[in-house]
């Protein structure tokens, strides 16, 4: 009976201690950005891309550091280069920053057709000689734009040789597990990317 | 102060072969964006003025591209659309910008690259104003415009 009384005792304690622990541990709330942190990072989907070397690239080569990913395509000639203008910014702020912080810089083609490995490494380098290029098929690009809060289509009735893309202009923030940790949304200023990112990184730490 | 008269002179000689003498309207603020290697699209960017009745800009060629369109970045729920558009109204006294991430002309096949500190011919046409060209400097877009020598 005794016996019973102290398992039981434990039991309560354990499942009390549990449920407060939790509540503490999720006490935090998730740092406010110009966008969003997700609550709990999400794997992303088994896609198989191409990167600016033309070698195959899939969600594990993420791993090890942090991923700004930016869905555009080299045709783009607005929205596309001041953003990846942005990014090269944001690189250099964050050098000085968060030394100790690896990242990297992915601009992601949803334009397979037109933008080949070759043709990203032109364009991602001419930004950033250690910015990165990715592509793959359109259902690949259309899983991993779903999954990363993105989304972007080809208008129909285009000629061929001279269409354009429209596409989300939100940068996605992937963590050195490889999941999707972060959105940030448009407008993007490399000042304010750079605070909201060390927020993230100082709220991923604590956890 | 001197050279008024020669001016007035002249503006009254050519008046009748350049209607821009005349023109109300101004372009300032005028930049093409230099194409990253591999590329032949860029936007330009200008600021129209108009100094009289309301005016369209109808469109705009350049020998330095195939094309020349009328663009709008729209963003709608997070997504961006480049929309073509058919002319843009300059209202009287009033003053259209075109800038990074608005609106823009978007110049496509663009046979030699866009070099910095070049420039490039762009021919405006306007609904009353008629034809007015200029010359529009190349830069790099990489760089902060505060930073820029011009």
């Amino acid at each position: 009976m005794r016996r019973w009384l102290i398992v039981i005792a434990a039991t309560t304690a354990a499942l009390i201690g549990g449920v407060v622990g939790r509540q503490y541990w999720q006490t935090e709330p998730v740092p406010k950005i110009g966008g969003y942190v997700l609550p709990s990072p999400r794997a992303l989907p088994p896609v198989a891309l191409v990167d600016e070397q033309g070698r195959a690239f899939g969600p594990a080569d993420f791993a090890g550091h942090w991923s700004f990913l930016y869905f555009g395509y080299t045709y783009c000639p607005d929205v596309c280069p001041l953003t990846l203008v942005e990014l090269a910014n944001l690189k250099k702020a964050l050098a000085e920053q968060l030394p100790d912080t690896p990242t990297d810089y992915y601009l992601v083609s949803v334009d397979p057709a037109r933008d080949t490995p070759e043709r990203l490494r032109e364009y991602v380098t001419y930004f950033d000689a250690g910015f990165h290029g990715l592509t793959g098929s359109l259902d690949d690009l259309k899983s991993l734009t779903q999954q990363t809060g993105s989304v972007f289509f080809i208008p129909e009735g285009q000629p061929d040789d001279a269409y354009l893309v429209s596409h989300s202009s939100n940068i996605a923030l992937v963590d050195p597990a490889g999941h999707l940790a972060a959105v940030f949304t448009s407008p993007h200023a490399p000042k304010q990317l750079a605070a909201d990112f060390a927020h993230i990184v100082a709220y991923r730490t604590r956890r | 102060m001197t050279i008024a008269p020669f001016r007035l002179l002249a503006a009254l000689l050519l008046a009748p072969t350049l209607a821009v003498a005349a023109s109300p309207i101004t372009i300032t603020a005028a930049w093409a964006r230099a194409t990253p290697p591999g590329v032949t699209t860029a936007a330009a960017y200008l600021s129209v003025t108009n100094d009289g009745a309301t005016d369209r800009l109808l469109g705009a060629v350049s020998p330095a591209a195939r094309q020349v369109l009328l663009h709008s970045e729209v963003e709608e729920h997070g997504m961006q659309h480049m929309r073509q558009l058919e002319s843009v109204e300059v209202p009287a006294h009033g003053t259209v910008e075109f800038a990074p991430g608005q609106m823009h002309l978007m110049l496509v096949d663009i046979a030699v690259p866009l070099a910095p500190d070049t420039t490039i011919e762009v021919t405006l046409r306007f609904e009353k104003a008629g034809e007015l060209t200029i010359d529009v400097p190349v830069r790099d877009g990489r760089v902060p415009p505060e930073n820029h020598h011009h």
